[in-house]
């Protein structure tokens, strides 16, 4: 039979580079909390019946949040053989809360002390003798992020786990709450497997509504459990579940004493940086250089070069060439070559050109999220979210969001109120994923090639629509209430891992490559398909003038929408309306339709045509806008649809992305051409400052404390 | 003769992606991400890809 070992620990304290060390697996680790929303199972390195499951990270077992409940259940359901309880060993007082409670479980525990080498680093000391002997299982020391104690940790509990070793907990509470929990033990005796009892009194006494729902306690029995409790209560004037907390902290206060040395009480190298990085008036222009260097590096200067030479060097003068030279010479026929170079090299090529820009990209964000300071951006938005209504938590799915929106969608479910979380899935997607790297890099280059800022600023935009729709959404009846509270503890600056910041890099690019080569390969196909065919005098057949195909009918009958956006063409409306597949599709589209795989993105002759779907730069800039922040991908929308669990939200979610898209694109383009490019002024522009003034009505309007406090919100619920 | 061959692989490579895209979609999972496992959707970088042996 397989050993079970199990993982559990605070939020952020390594457990998942534990679990990617021992299985070799290469999970996704975040440097906040949160990250690890369901259990993760793999199996030990050469030990094939060995399963290790990685736990979500929690603080304490109450049944309040969800990743709670699932560690809780899984412990109590699963019986794993032994948890290995990682202890974040530069926050040990508070990890070691939930340390007191796991060994209560009767549950082999193992204490991996992890982070010890910043313990080190910052001169404390940590008995763990001393440490093993008051908490009754062993301590080994640690360090997942380097590999040290891991496997050490794993292999005894392999060996407690085969040699049935318990773990004793040694912790025991004041007189009259042992009292207590001895005679609610002696009353649920028949009810709870023997080797559990304690951690049942325990719950039974803090009046747990999840275990006294699972216990279905006979009513005599309840009626004594809440005597014993309520008289316990009066002796310290204080409830239960408090008075069981408050004597676990005096208990760990002593542990404290007795076995951690500090060095001094001084401020740690982290808190020196955070002194500056998170200053009050420091903390948001730092942000913005950063991320300004960060797409300046991987978008217009290091990305643009590489990438460049993907597209001229690599497809244009070789592969193209190549495949092109190969077809004719084993007799292919002429619509087949045009098929593969210019269709299926061209548009997967067009996406693949960006792969450098998104590996580069990636590189960066890995190392500014794995060395800590991604977290203190959390940290410094919940500052400016809080003066708009937001929680900071919904800055955590967005900052995941940067990557891949699907997992950011997912990473809502740490949002324990539910307006929030809607209203976080319906504005997570505003902020730029790797996906639409290729059109900020497309655009910037093609028509803002003098415009360094371009691609960082599309970054900052999406933070701005996430704040503009956060304010006029709280203030609905659907959305309003008090921001959530959001309590994030900040890891210590390190150094980021190489490995586990090229491991994020590659997943990460290596999605963006694949899809490429399935999905934006049939797309591309689809699309050289639609634009070489049509109906003509003849019949169904391949046409000589594009503007006579498939796509431009299907276009044509589209483009209409799009035309106060400044891109009313069927070319421009077609590649929209790809994106909903993948935003790659974008670039794809126009790389079958211009042949971007073959000129390169910088290259004259697309500069050339690129802009011509355009009236202004300013509609140039509303394709961008739109394309960013309308609907996002299937993928992503079937994320909204399992997580809203709503088809009303969902459509809800779509209408407001998309029409929101519309607007800022809308007066974008009407705008921005009447003031930077001698549009005249019209009808359109009226429009626009309509919309204008509508938004800065919905933005500053005052919010009826009355109406906020009625029944709450309906919509979509259920269905 | 050539041409149909061609034709004929690019048919197929272009049917196991259509394949392989919609048995991710219909997991709930997403395009390209290998962590995807099981039907609770997409969890990309939250789920593991089993053991070293990829079983």
């Amino acid at each position: 039979m397989a050993i079970k070992l199990a993982l559990a620990g605070n939020p952020n304290c390594g457990k998942t580079t534990m679990f990617n060390d021992l299985t070799g697996s290469s999970q996704y680790v975040g440097n906040w909390p949160g990250v690890t929303v369901e259990k993760k199972e793999g199996k030990l390195r050469g030990h094939q019946d060995v399963i290790v499951t990685d736990l979500p990270g929690i603080y304490s077992l109450s049944p309040y949040t969800l990743e709670e409940v699932v560690t809780r259940d899984y412990i109590m359901n699963e019986h794993p053989d032994v948890v290995i309880n990682l202890v974040d060993a530069s926050n040990i007082e508070r990890n070691l809360y939930l340390t007191t409670q796991v060994t209560e479980m009767g549950i082999p525990v193992i204490i991996a002390l992890n982070m010890i080498d910043i313990v080190k680093k910052n001169g404390d000391r940590i008995d763990t003798h001393k440490l093993a002997a008051a908490l009754g299982c062993e301590v080994i020391e640690t360090s997942a992020v380097k590999g040290a104690g891991s496997k050490e940790v794993a292999d005894r509990a392999v060996q407690m786990a085969r040699a049935g070793i318990m773990t004793r907990p040694q912790h025991t509470f004041s007189g009259p709450v042992e009292d207590a929990l001895a005679r609610i033990r002696e009353l649920a005796a028949d009810l709870v497997p023997a080797e559990n009892a304690r951690w049942y009194s325990i719950k039974l006494f803090e009046r747990d509504a999840r275990v006294l729902e699972r216990l279905r306690l006979p009513a005599d029995v309840k009626a004594e459990l809440e005597t014993i409790v309520s008289d316990c209560e009066k002796q310290f004037d204080d409830d239960s579940e408090s008075i069981i907390t408050n004597e676990r902290y005096q208990y760990i206060s002593g542990l404290m004493k007795s076995c951690v040395q500090k060095k001094n009480a001084g401020m740690t190298t982290s808190d020196r940086i955070d002194k500056v990085v998170t200053n009050r008036w420091l903390a948001l222009p730092i942000f913005a250089a950063v991320m300004f260097v960060v797409y300046y590096v991987s978008v217009s200067w290091l990305g643009t070069i590489v990438t460049d030479w993907t597209n001229d060097t690599l497809f244009a003068e070789t592969v193209q060439p190549l495949a092109g030279g190969w077809l004719e010479a084993a007799g292919a026929a002429e619509w087949l070559t045009g098929l593969v170079v210019d269709g299926i090299i061209g548009g997967v090529g067009a996406v693949l050109g960006f792969v450098p820009q998104m590996f580069i990209l990636f590189f960066f964000l890995s190392i500014l999220e794995d060395c800590g300071y991604m977290a203190r951006v959390a940290f410094i938005m919940d500052r400016i979210f809080r003066k708009f209504g937001l929680s900071g938590k919904s800055f955590i799915p967005m900052l995941i969001s940067s990557g891949c929106g699907v997992p950011g969608i997912m990473a809502t479910r740490t949002i324990e109120n539910e307006k929030d979380r809607r209203m976080t899935i319906m504005t997570t997607t505003f902020i730029p994923c790797g996906a639409k790297l290729p059109i900020i890099a497309l655009i910037a280059g093609a028509v803002f090639p003098e415009i360094t800022w371009m691609a960082p600023a599309t970054y900052f935009f999406g933070i701005f629509m996430v704040i503009l729709s956060g304010v006029i959404l709280k203030k609905t009846r659907m959305f309003a209430g008090d921001p959530a509270p959001f309590v994030m503890e900040l890891p210590q600056y390190h150094f980021p891992a190489p490995k586990g910041v090229l491991i994020h890099m590659w997943e990460r690019g290596k999605a963006f490559i694949i899809k490429a080569g399935t999905v934006i390969f049939v797309a591309c196909g689809v699309i050289w398909f639609l634009q070489n065919f049509g109906f003509t005098a003849g019949g169904f057949g391949m046409v000589e003038d594009e503007n006579m195909s498939m796509l431009a009918a299907i276009g044509g009958v589209i483009a209409p929408i799009f035309a106060p956006l400044g891109f009313g063409n069927w070319q421009a409306a077609v590649a929209s309306v790809s994106g909903l597949v993948a935003k790659e599709n974008v670039v794809g589209t126009f790389g079958v339709l211009f042949g971007l795989g073959e000129v390169g993105e910088d290259d004259p002759a697309l500069l050339a045509s690129l802009p011509t779907l355009f009236a202004t730069s300013a509609s140039a800039l509303a394709f961008m806008v739109f394309n960013l922040t309308c609907a996002p991908c299937f993928a992503a929308i079937g994320a909204i649809r399992r997580e809203m669990m709503s088809a009303k939200w969902t459509w809800f979610a779509i209408g407001y992305m998309t029409g929101m898209a519309y607007i800022m694109a809308f007066i974008i383009n009407q705008l921005g051409g009447a003031f930077f490019y001698g549009v005249p002024f019209g009808a359109g522009q009226v429009l626009a400052l309509c919309c204008v003034a509508a938004l800065l009505y919905l933005l500053f309007r005052s919010c009826n404390p009355d109406r906020k406090m009625r029944k709450p919100a309906t919509v979509g619920a259920g269905a | 003769m050539v041409t149909w061959v061609i034709l004929g692989v690019i048919l197929l490579a272009a049917f196991c992606a259509v394949r392989y895209a919609v048995r991710k979609a219909k997991n709930g999972e997403c395009v390209g991400c290998s962590g995807c496992k099981g039907r609770s959707g997409c969890r990309c970088g939250h789920t593991a890809p089993s053991g070293p042996d990829g079983r």
